[in-house]
């Protein structure tokens, strides 16, 4: 049975070159980078080396850069770090960011910090001057993903830095769905602090990296010895280290090409989708929007049934509702602009990636359809009047 | 010591809200970046750094030139002595 794994927005397979550069550091280069001795110096080498490539990808120097376990960790040390080491009660952060910003902000927020969760449009867009009359003087952080990894939506990231660097506050973005895929400079952007993670671009998972422009002050998470500058103790990932800087490298490279390459079968999928069946609808933004993502809602029927469907044809995607199945809770990304709750059950995230092809795409057209027709058979909700 | 006013650092190390063993390490890392003559300061808030950076200072053969509590932290100015 052909398999066609959709679901990159969750994590991509590791890029053989990618395994390759870590192999050494799983079998004879196991050393400590703290060690002083030939073991310890070889390791050391490495995480520098893999620390400039990062560094590179972003537009960043190497030493503003502090490598995590994931981007959840960078974005729980960027809001954390940042409101600890500041003074100022106040935080404003998007409806419409990942889990791991979003409960780090609303745990601040019952530690006695006070916050604003500023709304996104019907296509996810956060409007800069909603950023500016939301700022208050005890303001000390706005965080704002780079692109919504549900919906695709990509902001407007330096139009929103032009208002807090005005005003002074700094300004982080999550930058876990961009870094890798579409290009990312820091300075461009504007940005003081940004997250990234290697499982989103043919790197490994369990690393990721937090962005501190220099000269910007940050209280660690975690605490121990002097790995990260004391920013961020604990023995380094070695072998993952070194893939998510090898794995940057190749992003780097091949970024433009890809990139036109995707949004070609992105497009032909969005257009087929919505020409093939009726009562389907495209969330995000259509142009301002990551390169393979493809989020839409089905009506009348549920995601979690189409998904194991077409999970028996070897298509491999992710609903759109949220994990939390015992709640059966909408995903707060749809509902943040404005989606029926009903209807967003019924969505469907197709995540396209490197080895994603046209015939990709038409094996889908021509499965997702009769799929959507069946179910739509057995829905309550479906009036065949309509 | 220097009157604080008149202290000129080369350059400044932050390492607020760091803990020991941190702020030491990191000062005799980039004491190695700065020409003899240079001036560093150093701002921490560890209670250990206020004593470990003095002696380590006369250790290394370095000087404390300054001592300031500033904002909080405790702000030392370091003068490299020897290379």
């Amino acid at each position: 049975m052909r398999k066609i794994y959709l679901d990159h927005a969750a994590g991509t397979p590791l890029d053989p070159r990618v395994l390759e550069a870590m192999l050494p550091y799983l079998k004879e280069d196991f050393g400590n980078p703290s060690s002083l001795h030939d073991f310890g110096q070889t390791a050391k080498k490495a995480v520098d080396e893999a620390r400039a490539r990062v560094a590179g990808l972003i537009g960043a120097s190497p030493e503003e850069i502090i490598f995590t376990a994931n981007g959840s960790e960078a974005n729980n040390l960027a809001i954390k770090g940042i409101v600890a080491a500041g003074k100022g009660k106040h935080i404003i952060v998007s409806a419409i960011e990942h889990h791991s910003l979003m409960n780090a902000a609303k745990f601040l927020e019952k530690s006695g910090f006070a916050l604003t969760y500023l709304s996104a449009d019907k296509s996810g867009l956060v409007n800069p001057e909603s950023v500016r009359e939301a700022i208050r003087p005890d303001t000390i952080l706005v965080s704002i993903m780079h692109a919504n990894n549900e919906i695709g939506t990509i902001e407007p990231i330096s139009e929103i830095a032009k208002v807090t660097q005005e005003k002074g506050i700094l300004l982080h973005t999550d930058a876990v769905s961009t870094a890798g895929t579409i290009p990312v400079n820091v300075k461009e952007l504007g940005v003081d602090l940004l997250s990234i993670a290697g499982n989103m671009f043919y790197g490994p998972k369990g690393v990721g990296a937090l962005y501190v422009r220099k000269g910007v002050r940050i209280i660690p998470l975690i605490h121990g010895g002097i790995q990260e500058r004391g920013i961020r103790a604990g023995t380094e990932n070695i072998p993952a280290i070194v893939g998510f800087g090898r794995a940057a490298e190749i992003a780097q490279a091949s970024m433009e090409e890809e990139n036109k390459r995707v949004v070609r079968l992105r497009d032909k999928l969005i257009d087929g989708l919505l020409s093939r069946m009726n009562n389907v609808y495209l969330n995000g933004h259509r142009s301002l929007r990551l390169p393979g993502n493809v989020n839409i809602s089905v009506e009348f029927i549920e995601g979690e049934s189409m998904l194991l469907f077409l999970n028996m044809q070897g298509i491999y995607v992710s609903s759109g509702s949220s994990c939390t199945s015992h709640a059966l809770k909408a995903s707060h990304v749809l509902v943040a602009i404005g989606v029926e709750p009903v209807l967003a059950q019924g969505s469907l995230l197709f995540s396209l990636g490197r080895e994603n092809s046209q015939e990709d795409m038409d094996y889908v057209l021509e499965n997702l359809p009769p799929i959507v027709e069946r179910l739509r058979q057995m829905s309550p909700l479906y009036n065949k009047g309509n | 010591m220097h009157n604080m006013s008149e202290i000129k650092p080369t350059e400044t190390l932050d390492v607020f809200g760091l803990i020991c063993p941190v702020p030491v390490y990191l000062t005799a890392q980039k004491i190695k970046e700065l020409k003899v003559g240079d001036i560093l300061e150093i701002v921490a808030t560890d209670e250990g750094a206020v004593k470990d950076i003095p002696v380590w200072a006369k250790e290394s053969g370095n000087k404390v030139v300054g001592f300031v509590e500033r904002n909080n932290a405790y702000v030392f100015y370091v003068q490299k002595l020897v290379e």
